[in-house]
């Protein structure tokens, strides 16, 4: 790398830090994210259903910010279906880093991923309201959020979301997220994972 | 500018306006969980799930869970984790037009390397390197625990590698753009993956399911680079595209990095630095939505070199100012119609290909069979062979054979090892000592597999239950024929009554079951059962094997017929002669029952069968002149009366007329543990003991000139003779010789012919044999830790 470039590349570095204190990154929302769950066919409200929140700490770089996980927090809904997540904040002196959430996916045997009632259309909304609405962390700040899980009665059905889910909350460790692994487990044992042939 | 600059240039900017806007929300690469689910739908499209059931016999397939995920999820995980740290994404750009060592822009290397890197540094090294030695752990590992933690390396490992495909499919990656802060393609491709609106989301998913063309197998070329010597990197960049229109390609054979630079742009790359793609490859611009429409904006498709694009790139808002000041190359953005066009294009490639890795990964054509060695049967002989299609690859390097046991615990099986070169259609084999309680082998390969060096591959055989076909009857279906004979000879006064009974032995059926000390339904187990003849035998034999019943002609395969899981076998001859051949026995009748189970697992059953029983009653009445005798006593008149009964068996394991002598002739003692056949008589054949010989008295009563005389003699032989050290077996045949004799002496002129009474042949009787499984057999049955079912078979 020759001289200049050296220059300029440190220029790029220190660009960031000069400027760190206006763009101090921290988590979308405080929260607390709270919602009720309800069995999108009956729409009563489903006690138990696991429900996982996390939270990814980023880095930028050249390609493309890294992803780590940062913290998560599992609850039951309660025999009203509602949950809370817990208010969380996050903060890092390093220019290049942020952070992103809660995520959150939700499980109970014999349902699927959870819908939101009314966020179908979003591609027409303003783009104000498009941005402000876009992540279940702004979602789930909003009062009075129902979300529904639809049934998933067969087999196949349950396989498949099983799937999903599995990929869909890879970022949280296997230890953190105990409540969620059991129920999996058991729904996996449900559905003849319990056997098997080790080579 | 040179590159340098421009690098430093873009860095910068983005760094400063990137993060004094506060961007709060930059895009990723292709975020983390975009590639785990591309990862775990390319395990979906690939051969992965099948090959771990059928090749490494794991029931669950990539949906078996290893601490916690299944395997599928521990690829998603590689795929995820890739991009962490930070500056392993570094890495994660090739552009196909440089030579592979600057091909990864200014400060990692190519994509190319670092799939291959042997020393990755942070984040740990998971390249395909690691992944083929935790292959090989999970082949030759001893513990099963070890063996499933390899498997899950092993899949995050490839996900890890995959990764760098899948980027390969990101304009920006392909065309040295970095993209510190936003790239607008993968931010879209993002946003619609992580939207809770359906519509968006089933937009991503519909990328993922999209049908894409699979890799060519013949994509995987040499390299000639020693930093990246595994053809999967041709997966990335085949060295076919050279930035030209007449070099790009888009077919299975096209590298993802050559497919994506030369038909697709960047953010900063819209027909800059590139040849391709170029301006003249544009159609008509049309407006979307119509021209009126609030919104409206004009798109450019691209209509040549290489796969048509509705929306390849948007006019900017400076687009007619900057025509109209005749610039050439100003004014197109790239929008979300633009990247959702490319996605359609971009991410099912991306899934195909990564699919693509994960079938050249686990890729094996060779398979091996541990039969018992015709030489010496207490020994095994393993074959490794190479079928003789053209897509086989040689493999040249070592086959190791390893068992397992009861608790899955595997260990390398001594002396069954070969180090060879193994072409298609060719294979080679070697001879062992087989351990015991084996339930599993598995034969593991390391070497050279086609072009790719340090390969590993395996196939694992279960030994799964072990089913053996047990015969409880042989008897005659024909009727028993029943004969009498009456002689009468005037000039020597004699009359002679007989008769005789017999079955024929060319009508016979045999009656069984299979038989599993593992499982109540052995049947479910069978893959083929087949009568086995003497290989001399020419045509078509007249025998019929039937299974529940059902008849199956000489063979039956599962699949090919109506029966699923016999539990019953019947073989029914009906033939035209015992022996053929000519003057050289050849028997006609089936030898043995072969079971061969899905597993593999073959077992002979030598048939039992009657050869011929025949029984003979017989009644003279003789008068005749005795000279030397007085006159008082010159005439006698004799009433002699006997019995024969003779049979004799076949052995479907005896020697080539199917009796139980050796090759010399010799036959073994009855004190002898085994004899050359399979079967041992048991019980009482006519009311004499298995292995009685007797034989005794004289049927010439008349010793000297008396009046009267009576006498009897005996001869009996049940399955055993006399030998010089003693009896000796002979289990192919019985035989009992009774006769009396009660003669008066009278005057001669007084001599006529006596009398005689109706003769009884004896009722022809029913043999037991109890099934005596040979040395080389009870080894079979040891090799897989399994006993000899006890049984008996009667022959009546």
């Amino acid at each position: 790398m020759t001289t200049r470039a050296a220059a300029l590349a440190g220029l790029v570095l220190l660009i960031p830090l000069v400027f760190q204190p206006g763009v101090l990154p921290s988590a979308e929302a405080a929260g607390p994210w709270q919602a009720q769950v309800v069995d999108g066919g009956t729409k009563q409200p489903l006690e138990g259903v696991v429900v996982l929140a996390w939270w990814t700490r980023h880095v930028r770089s050249f390609g493309g910010p890294s992803e780590e996980y940062r913290d998560s927090q599992e609850v039951l809904t309660d025999t009203d279906g509602r949950f809370t997540i817990e208010s969380r904040r996050f903060f890092s002196l390093n220019p290049l880093v942020f952070f992103r959430g809660p995520f959150v996916a939700m499980f109970k045997s014999g349902y699927g991923d959870y819908e939101w009632p009314g966020y179908s259309g979003s591609q027409t909304w303003p783009k104000e309201k498009r941005e402000a609405l876009r992540t279940e962390a702004q979602l789930l700040q909003l009062d009075g959020i129902v979300l529904e899980l639809p049934r998933r009665l067969t087999a196949d059905q349950r396989k498949e979301y099983l799937k999903h889910l599995e990929v869909h909350v890879l970022t949280v460790p296997l230890e953190r997220r105990p409540l969620l692994q059991k129920a999996i487990g058991e729904e996996r044992r449900a559905l003849g994972y319990g056997s098997r042939r080790q080579p | 500018m040179n590159q340098l600059d421009r690098f430093v240039v873009v860095a910068g900017t983005a760094g400063a306006f990137g993060l004094l806007m506060g961007l709060a929300e930059p895009a990723l690469s292709y975020a983390p969980i975009t590639h785990a689910e591309m990862g775990a739908a390319a395990v979906d499209r690939s051969n992965l799930d099948s090959i771990l059931k059928t090749q490494y016999r794991i029931d669950l397939g990539a949906a078996i869970v290893v601490n916690g995920q299944s395997i599928q999820t521990w690829i998603a995980t590689g795929a995820t984790r890739e991009d962490f740290p930070a500056i392993r994404s570094l890495n994660h750009f090739h552009n196909p037009l440089k030579p592979w060592a600057n091909a990864g822009g200014l400060i990692g290397q190519s994509s190319i390397y670092w799939q291959q890197n042997p020393d990755q540094g942070l984040g740990g090294t998971w390249s395909w390197s690691v992944a083929r030695q935790r292959l090989f752990e999970f082949l030759t590992s001893p513990v099963p625990a070890a063996r499933e933690q390899a498997l899950a390396d092993t899949a995050r490992a490839l996900g890890h590698v995959m990764h760098m495909v899948q980027d390969a499919t990101s304009p920006a990656h392909t065309r040295e753009d970095p993209h510190l802060i936003r790239d607008g393609y993968e931010a879209r491709i993002e946003e619609l993956r992580s939207s809770r609106d359906a519509a968006l989301r089933s937009r991503f998913a519909a990328f993922l399911a999209a049908p894409s063309i699979l890799p060519a197998s013949s994509i995987f070329t040499l390299t000639d680079d020693p930093q990246a010597p595994v053809p999967v990197a041709r997966l990335i960049d085949g060295d076919r595209f050279a930035g030209t229109v007449q070099s790009y390609a888009t077919g299975a054979e096209a590298g993802l990095a050559e497919y994506t630079s030369g038909g697709y742009v960047s953010d900063d790359t819209i027909f800059r630095g590139f040849a391709l793609p170029r301006r003249e490859s544009l159609g008509p611009a049309v407006f979307d939505p119509p021209v009126g429409t609030p919104g409206a904006r004009r798109y450019f498709p691209k209509t040549t070199d290489g796969d048509a694009i509705g929306h390849f790139v948007a006019e900017g808002a400076l687009y007619e100012r900057l025509l109209f000041r005749g610039q050439q190359l100003g004014g197109f953005i790239l929008d979300d119609n633009v990247y959702e066009d490319y996605a359609a294009h971009l991410i099912p490639r991306a899934v195909a290909y990564s699919a693509g890795l994960l079938n050249y990964f686990f890729r094996s054509d060779f398979d091996f069979t541990v039969d018992v060695s015709s030489v010496d049967p207490e020994r095994r002989l393993l074959t490794v062979s190479l079928p003789p299609e053209l897509t086989a690859e040689t493999m040249d390097g070592t086959f190791t054979l390893y068992a397992d046991d009861q608790d899955g615990l595997r260990r390398a099986v001594a002396g069954a090892t070969i180090t060879t070169a193994l072409f298609r259609g060719a294979f080679a084999q070697v001879s062992f000592v087989p351990g015991s309680g084996v339930h599993a082998y598995v034969l593991v390969f390391r070497g050279n597999l086609g072009d790719e060096q340090g390969a590993v591959t395996g196939k694992v055989k279960p030994i799964g239950p072990v089913v053996s076909a047990l015969q409880a009857t042989a008897e005659f279906t024909g009727e028993e024929q029943r004969t009498t004979l009456t002689e009468v000879d005037n000039a020597s006064s004699t009359l002679i009554l007989v008769e005789r009974r017999s079955n024929d032995e060319r009508q016979q059926r045999a009656r069984g079951t299979f038989f599993s000390a593992t499982t109540g339904e052995p049947g479910r187990q069978l893959r083929r059962v087949a009568l086995e003849f003497d290989p001399r035998v020419v045509g078509t034999p007249a025998a019929r094997l039937l299974l529940d019943d059902v008849d199956v002609g000489v063979a039956w395969l599962r699949g090919a017929s109506v029966v699923d899981s016999p539990a019953r076998w019947e073989i029914r001859i009906d033939l035209p002669a015992f022996f053929g051949g000519g003057g050289v026995l050849v028997p006609n009748v089936p030898r043995f029952l072969t079971v061969e189970t899905l597993d593999g697992i073959r077992s002979k059953t030598p048939l039992l069968w009657w050869r011929r029983v025949t029984s003979l009653g017989e009644t003279r009445g003789l008068g005749q002149i005795a000279t030397p005798c007085p006159p008082e006593l010159q005439c006698e008149e004799v009433i002699s009366n006997s019995t024969l009964l003779h049979g004799l068996v076949f052995f479907g394991d005896g020697n080539a007329e199917g009796r139980d002598t050796t090759s010399s002739g010799q036959r073994a003692p009855l004190t002898a543990a085994h004899t050359s056949v399979g079967f041992t008589p048991v019980g009482v054949v006519a009311g004499f003991s298995v292995g009685t010989t007797d034989q005794r008295g004289d049927p010439n009563c008349f010793s000297g000139c008396t009046p009267t005389a009576s006498c009897s003699s005996i001869t009996v032989n049940v399955f055993a003779q006399s030998g010089a050290a003693g009896p000796v077996w002979n289990k192919d045949e019985f035989s009992m010789s009774l006769s009396t004799l009660v003669g008066v002496r009278k005057p001669a002129n007084a001599c006529a012919r006596p009398a005689a009474g109706q003769p009884a042949a004896p009722e022809l009787p029913a043999l037991r044999f109890r099934r005596d499984y040979l040395p080389a057999e009870q080894s079979r049955f040891q090799e897989f830790g399994v006993t000899p079912p006890e049984h008996e078979i009667t022959l009546r």
